[in-house]
């Protein structure tokens, strides 16, 4: 997968005065050529013909490399060639041979195009801008010989400017988008310091002034690039220089335009795959993380609390800080609403927030009974950099023991060491925390299926049961209720919808059972109201799975039917555990209890959860 | 792929007129690009001399013009160059990237037919180019190939070649399968050496084995097999060991949703085909009975009944090309870096970037021949992922 980081940011204008001028880019040096992207033709050249001679219809991906050994298929696989080999270009070299003047005729575009996504690709570069036009040509001229914003002004001797990013034209199309709205947002603040204090004019004047000083030294002393003498001497140049190395290092734009107007941008695919280079990580993969936020999940800050404090604007909303202050990933999102007098709605936008800009993560809170194993991503090299880092933070412990410690899926209770100092089990905890902020480590979860035992009904019975929609109707229901469960959060245990008549009646029925025990006379009614306690409570279940469930021994508990009834629709694999105890307020024990009586039926399967694993991408 | 989402909507040919500048000299559909859409875009049809014979793509005004404009410099010409571009349009949501080498191509033989015989500087011949035009832009849409004869020796053969992931790198211990019935291939579409190298292809064989038994390099063979990778027609898969250990994926549900999906495993693990297929609930209850700890041998052992009337070879190699399961491997770290390489020289194989597969199929050790050696040594420990 290509760079998500710009190669070069540039800034262009066009105006009656000079025409299309480039006024910045930066890097003002061309990048060399990285070896990683560039197709070095490996090996000898005769090999290369002789396979194209051989098979010059069935490759039509044509090779430029020739029969690649394992490093070097890495390094060049033919099929990455396919589309630079079609554009002709030869190879992958920034901006190489584009000259300042070409880039400003470019990029520096028609009106018309003005006030829109303006994309332009050639050949393996992509260049993605917003050309704004400074004041609006029909209605703003108009304006500001009335009462425009300060009418004494000059007629801005820019018309149109366009912020443009350069960057390689094989990488995902969504970057696009967020280039654009980058772009897009620069602009808008440009202008409008435009507006408030002819800003753009004033720096662009300074740009054009080193041009022509550069341009006017002699040959021999002239210096490398007119761009590096506008650093010191120009903000606007500083501001595009700042933004091209954020995006670069860390993804993250902070700036403020002639230090007034903030923007602030983050660039997901950047963000989240800073720590694991192994996975790519792309942005709809972070929303959908942020969706399956339940009450029940816990925050895992990412950074360091203290720099992370640090790093908030100051006008940023007190609650964001107070949450921040208060987050441990030992309590639940609803707890932390409670500790920190939140709404759980805010604590959820807050939280969806740092989750989008990468300062945190979602975890399930931590707890003995979790199960945790190594992420497929996992670095196990034995000398990377994470094997140094862990190292500094945990002096005299070795990653990949510790990591083929968490091998096998153990509940973390059990990794603990029973004869171990307390100062151990605290440790044990925080290369806990370490490897999840890390992402080494993923938690399984338990999931249930309800699957009949009938052996004529077995095959058939599940396929039909997924066919009728009344077993459709409860899961949907038990998906909107998570959905919704910023509100659902604070009335747990009370059921509602459907599954209020359906608990109301069991109650009622129960009572009249429990009543007839006790009496010990009118069995025949017992046994008659007992079929239409079932009945009732399994009516949700195909007949061959209403069978197979009474066919159990403990079916034949009131108070163990009941509690099963109440909980089947969460047998069909979408909830675990879990969430299971948070929803219906139950304990592991009685959950496991439950579990273990009907175990015929049931069929328990023990994986990550779907939205924990888009951070864990599949392997094979 | 989306119905009308990307298709060519329009198809129109530019050039450079010596006296009133770039303009458009044919389009189909007529009056697709406007006079003023052309005029603020024209700079990137008809181009500076730099971007010549360049790909260009512009995103602009709810249109996606993809163009390769080229100039032949020529003395007889008028302005001593002739310069032109034959540009397709899309809408700006369209997935256009499958059509670029068509363009790049289409540029090149225009470039031909104007070298040999004229045909766009000859005002007569240059006529025939609507025609064509329209040709191109039916068959492209409808078939996705075309061929247009020009002249008796020219004509335009095109094909739109979906553009695809690139495929994974093949290694030696990975095992290619068929992901459709390998029967309804035609053998002989294929090139010599993937037709030596096909009958052993039957989802076990590592592509080690096959270079051995078909008597094929294996350089040659990891391409061939890359190649069908590409189109779609195998996937590859780690090699089955009864050691192995698999865990299931979230995506291990869909099979309880999927009935279609639940009647294809069912007739895919079935250990005698056209006998009674297993029940469901054992084969589902196999594949969680699989889990990090487990080997095959294990779940063999614990799950004998179920096992029955299931292959359990077989029901591996569904879960994994379905993505129910995944395969979970082991890769020894050697902890104390000191005597790297120096000891064994297999203990190089220890950094914790290899698997037990590529280093058995690597130092052509057994499995239990390094399982042993892994064992033995206090200072090596083994990580599973």
């Amino acid at each position: 997968m290509a760079d998500c980081s710009p190669i070069s940011i540039i800034l262009v204008s066009s105006g009656s005065l000079r025409g299309d001028r480039l006024l910045f880019r930066y890097p003002y040096q061309e990048l060399p050529c990285k070896p990683a992207i560039s197709p070095a033709v490996i090996g000898p050249a005769t090999a290369d013909n002789w396979f194209e001679r051989v098979f010059p219809f069935y490759w039509p991906h044509r090779y430029t490399n020739s029969l690649p050994t394992v490093a070097e298929a890495v390094a060049t696989n033919p099929y990455v060639l396919r589309e630079a080999d079609c554009s002709g270009s030869t190879s992958n070299q920034g901006l190489t041979g584009y000259t300042d003047k070409i880039l400003a005729t470019l990029m520096a575009t028609k009106t018309e195009l003005a006030g829109e996504k303006f994309e332009l690709k050639v050949d393996n570069l992509r260049f993605v801008g917003h050309p704004t036009l400074l004041h609006q040509i029909s209605s703003f001229t108009d304006l500001s010989k009335s009462e425009g914003p300060s009418p004494r002004r000059e007629p801005s001797p820019i018309i149109l400017f366009n912020i443009v990013f350069v960057i390689q034209a094989n990488v995902s199309p969504s970057l696009n988008q967020y280039y654009h709205d980058l772009s897009k947002r620069l602009a808008l603040a440009i202008r409008h310091e435009e507006w408030r204090c002819g800003y753009l004019n004033k720096q662009a004047q300074i740009m054009r002034d080193v041009h022509d000083e550069v341009s006017a030294m002699p040959e021999d002393s002239a210096p490398a690039s007119p761009f590096q003498h506008m650093i010191p001497r120009c903000d606007l140049a500083r501001e595009l220089r700042d933004v091209y190395t954020g995006l670069c290092d860390a993804g993250i734009v902070n700036i403020r335009i002639n230090s007034w107007i903030l923007v602030s941008f983050c660039l997901p695919h950047k963000v989240h795959n800073n720590n694991v280079d192994a996975t790519k990580i792309e942005p709809e993969a972070v929303e959908r993380c942020i969706s399956a936020i339940r009450p029940y999940h816990a925050m895992l800050l990412l950074v360091d609390r203290d720099g992370l404090l640090e790093e908030l604007p100051q006008d940023c909303s007190p609650a964001l800080t107070r949450l921040i202050r208060i987050a441990t990933p030992l309590k639940s999102l609803q707890c932390l609403s409670q500790d920190s007098d939140l709404a759980l709605s805010q604590i959820f936008q807050l939280v969806s927030h740092l989750v989008y800009w990468g300062k945190a993560t979602i975890i399930y809170p931590l707890a003995e009974s979790n199960v945790y194993t190594l992420s497929p991503n996992a670095k196990t090299s034995v000398n990377s950099l994470l094997c140094e880092k862990f190292l500094e933070q945990f002096p005299g412990v070795c990653l990949p023991a510790i990591m083929a410690d968490f091998s096998l899926p153990l509940p973390l209770g059990e990794h603990r060491n029973p004869l171990g100092l307390p100062q151990q089990q605290a440790q044990l905890v925080q290369m806990v925390v370490w490897m999840l902020q890390h992402r080494l480590l993923v938690q399984l979860h338990t999931y249930i299926y309800l699957m009949s035992m009938d052996p004529e009904t077995a095959g058939t019975g599940a396929a039909k049961s997924q066919a009728s929609p009344l077993l459709l109707v409860p899961d949907d229901a038990a998906r909107n209720r998570t959905i919704s469960g910023g509100s659902e959060a604070i009335s747990v245990g009370s059921p509602d919808g459907g599954e209020l008549e359906l608990s109301s009646s069991v109650e009622t029925y129960s009572t009249y059972s429990t009543e007839m025990g006790s009496d010990g006379m009118l069995i025949t009614k017992d046994a008659r109201l007992q079929r239409k306690l079932t009945e009732s409570l399994l009516s949700d279940l195909t007949e061959g799975e209403r069978l197979s469930v009474l066919k159990v021994p403990a079916a034949s508990n009131p108070e163990d039917l009941r509690l099963f009834a109440r909980l089947v629709w969460y047998f069909r694999g979408q909830h675990h555990l879990e969430e299971i105890m948070y929803y219906e307020n139950l304990r592991r024990s009685q959950l496991l209890t439950l579990l273990d009586k009907f175990r015929e039926v049931l069929i328990t399967c023990q994986h990550e959860d779907a939205a924990a694993a888009v951070f864990h991408t599949k392997q094979y | 792929m989306a119905a009308g989402r990307n298709k060519i909507r329009c198809i129109f040919f530019s050039e450079f007129h010596p006296v009133a500048g770039p303009k458009i000299t044919f389009q189909v559909p007529e009056d697709f690009i406007s006079q003023k859409l052309f005029d603020s875009v024209h700079i990137y049809i008809i181009t500076k001399p730099q971007l010549q014979n360049k790909l260009i793509t512009l995103d602009a005004l709810g249109h996606r013009i993809i163009g390769c404009p080229v100039c032949i410099e020529n003395a007889k010409y008028s302005r001593n160059a002739l310069l032109f571009n034959l540009c397709f349009v899309f809408g700006s949501d369209a997935d256009s990237q499958r059509y670029e080498p068509v363009v790049k191509k289409l540029a090149g033989y225009l470039t031909t037919l104007e070298m040999e015989t004229g045909f766009l500087s000859d005002e007569q011949s240059k006529q025939k180019l609507p025609e064509v035009m329209q040709e191109l832009l039916t068959q492209l849409n409808t078939c996705g190939t075309c061929s247009v004869p020009i002249n008796e020796s020219n004509t335009l053969h095109l094909k739109v070649v979906p553009t695809s992931e690139e495929p994974r790198v093949v290694l030696e211990h990975h095992v290619p399968v068929f992901l459709q019935d390998k029967e309804s291939f035609v053998s002989s579409q294929w090139d010599l050496t993937t037709q030596q190298i096909l009958p052993y292809i039957d989802g076990f064989n590592h592509v080690q084995r096959i270079a051995q038994e078909a008597d094929v390099d294996i350089n040659l063979v990891r391409i061939c097999v890359q190649n069908m990778l590409y189109y779609g027609v195998i996937t590859l898969l780690p090699i089955f060991q009864y050691s192995n250990v698999y865990v299931c994926t979230p995506d291990v549900h869909s099979l309880v949703q999927d009935a279609r999906l639940q009647a294809e495993c069912l007739a895919y693990v079935s250990k005698h085909p056209g006998h009674t297929p297993p029940r469901f609930r054992d084969v589902f209850a196999l594949y969680c009975g699989l889990g990090a700890g487990t080997t095959v041998r294990d779940l063999c052992t614990r799950h004998a009944a179920q096992l029955q009337n299931v292959d359990e070879r077989r029901l591996i190699q569904f879960g994994l090309t379905k993505g129910l399961i995944r395969r979970v491997r082991k890769y020894p770290v050697k902890l104390t870096s000191a005597e790297f390489g120096t000891a064994k020289p297999w203990a190089r194989w220890l950094t914790g970037l290899h698997s037990y597969d590529e280093i058995c199929c690597k130092t052509g050790m057994t499995y239990q021949e390094l399982e042993d050696k892994v064992e033995s040594d206090p200072h090596i420990v083994v990580c599973w992922k």
